[in-house]
């Protein structure tokens, strides 16, 4: 056997064992994608409160998944507080950090005098329903639970862009 | 988006301000490839050197542009069964990183292994490792990569968003390949790190443990939160 179909075989049989693994650990419920319903979770927020998505039935939801480190994450607040001040008696924000340190989001949270609701995803059990990757990801969840746009990345970079999301679940 | 974009953006990306997200692998990397040539280097006499980098870069780019692509094209279903999971594979990766670890610290210790150190088993290690990588980092968003993901999150996009993630991860690759033979090449004329070979060796031994027992204990947030955050 050469080393080209030695290396071809040892890719198959990785690819095969990750799918096993993946069949085997989950329950095999597809992640969220665009047009589906948004999976309900609870969240312990950093202000001592609980939020659940049941809450916010019949608002518009921009829910962030952030993380301190992240250059992105940090890109993104502004045009975040501002989309809030211009439209927060209809929409909800909500920023979960993931993958990071809890004491270091929180500082973060504060440091950028977040004025919206946030808290961690300790266990990283949202992230995973909500099939996150990598910070930041921003999903925005009509008055029906439905996902209208998920966005992978620094949300400024749809300066345009994103206000005219929120204006499709006003 | 052209393929030669993707390919751009993801070998960019390992010389711009998103190596700080490459931090969570890039160092372990080097200290991989370099840990492997000195265990090569101090007991095998053989003047084709470049058979036991080359073939080991090239496992490594398979393993991780395969898994990285399949992570980051969430409309695939193969890709969302790995998301959804990819907590206990991390727990995976960090047990082969752990082993590779050992291989790099016991290679000139075991007869075993020192009889069976061949460019094919560091091939077949260096896939392993490129898996790994792939599974526990987390990349940073660049602009090019968000756009991949948002054509590769659709199903009826999604192949084209997961061969342009391949690309992407190529790219990234290409640098680690460009960057880690260069670092071979520098360790081989250094006449200190030569007559010091097996005591480097092993510091890049236990270098490569770091992110094996960062995986293992899930303290690899905390490893961003601090050692990213405070670069950003």
């Amino acid at each position: 056997m050469n080393s080209t179909s030695y290396c071809f075989n040892n890719l198959a049989a990785a690819l095969l064992l990750a799918a096993c693994l993946s069949g085997c650990n989950g329950d095999g419920r597809a992640l969220l994608q665009v047009g589906e319903k948004a999976p309900p979770f609870t969240l312990e927020l950093l202000d001592g409160g609980e939020a659940n998505l049941e809450q916010y039935a019949g608002k518009g939801l921009v829910i962030t998944f952030m993380a301190s480190w992240c250059p992105c994450s940090k890109d993104s607040m502004p045009l975040m507080k501002k989309a809030y001040q211009t439209h927060k008696d209809n929409i909800t924000f909500l920023v979960v950090g993931i993958q990071d340190d809890e004491s270091k989001f929180e500082k973060y949270i504060r440091k950028w005098e977040v004025p919206f609701s946030a808290g961690f995803d300790d266990g990283a059990r949202i992230s995973r329903d909500y099939g996150v990757g990598s910070p930041p990801t921003t999903y925005v969840i009509n008055k029906s639970g439905i996902v209208k746009r998920a966005f992978y990345g620094n949300i400024k970079d749809k300066e345009d862009d994103f206000p005219e999301w929120l204006k499709e679940i006003l | 988006m052209e393929i030669s974009t993707a390919l751009w953006g993801g070998f960019s990306s390992f010389f711009s301000i998103w190596q700080v997200c490459l931090l969570q692998i890039s160092p372990f990397y080097m200290a991989f490839i370099a840990g492997l040539f000195l265990a090569t280097a101090g007991q095998k006499d053989d003047p084709r050197i470049g058979r036991w980098v080359l073939l080991p870069f090239l496992a490594y780019t398979a393993g991780f542009t395969v898994f990285y692509s399949l992570l980051v094209a969430s409309g695939l279903g193969i890709s969302r069964l790995l998301l959804y999971n990819v907590s206990d594979l991390r727990l995976i990766s960090g047990i082969v990183i752990l082993l590779a670890g050992l291989y790099i610290l016991m290679v000139d210790r075991i007869s075993f292994l020192s009889r069976n150190h061949t460019p094919l088993l560091l091939s077949a290690l260096s896939l392993s490792i490129g898996i790994s990588f792939a599974l526990i980092y987390s990349p940073c968003i660049t602009p090019t990569l968000s756009e991949i993901m948002g054509i590769a999150s659709q199903p009826q996009t999604a192949v084209e968003g997961w061969r342009l993630a391949l690309m992407y991860g190529v790219g990234i690759c290409a640098a680690f390949g460009v960057t880690g033979i260069t670092l071979v090449l520098l360790l081989r004329r250094s006449g200190v790190v030569m007559q010091n070979d097996r005591l480097i060796k092993n510091i890049f031994g236990i270098i490569v443990l770091i992110p094996a027992l960062l995986a293992i204990t899930g303290l690899m947030r905390h490893f961003k939160a601090f050692v990213l955050g405070f670069l950003v």
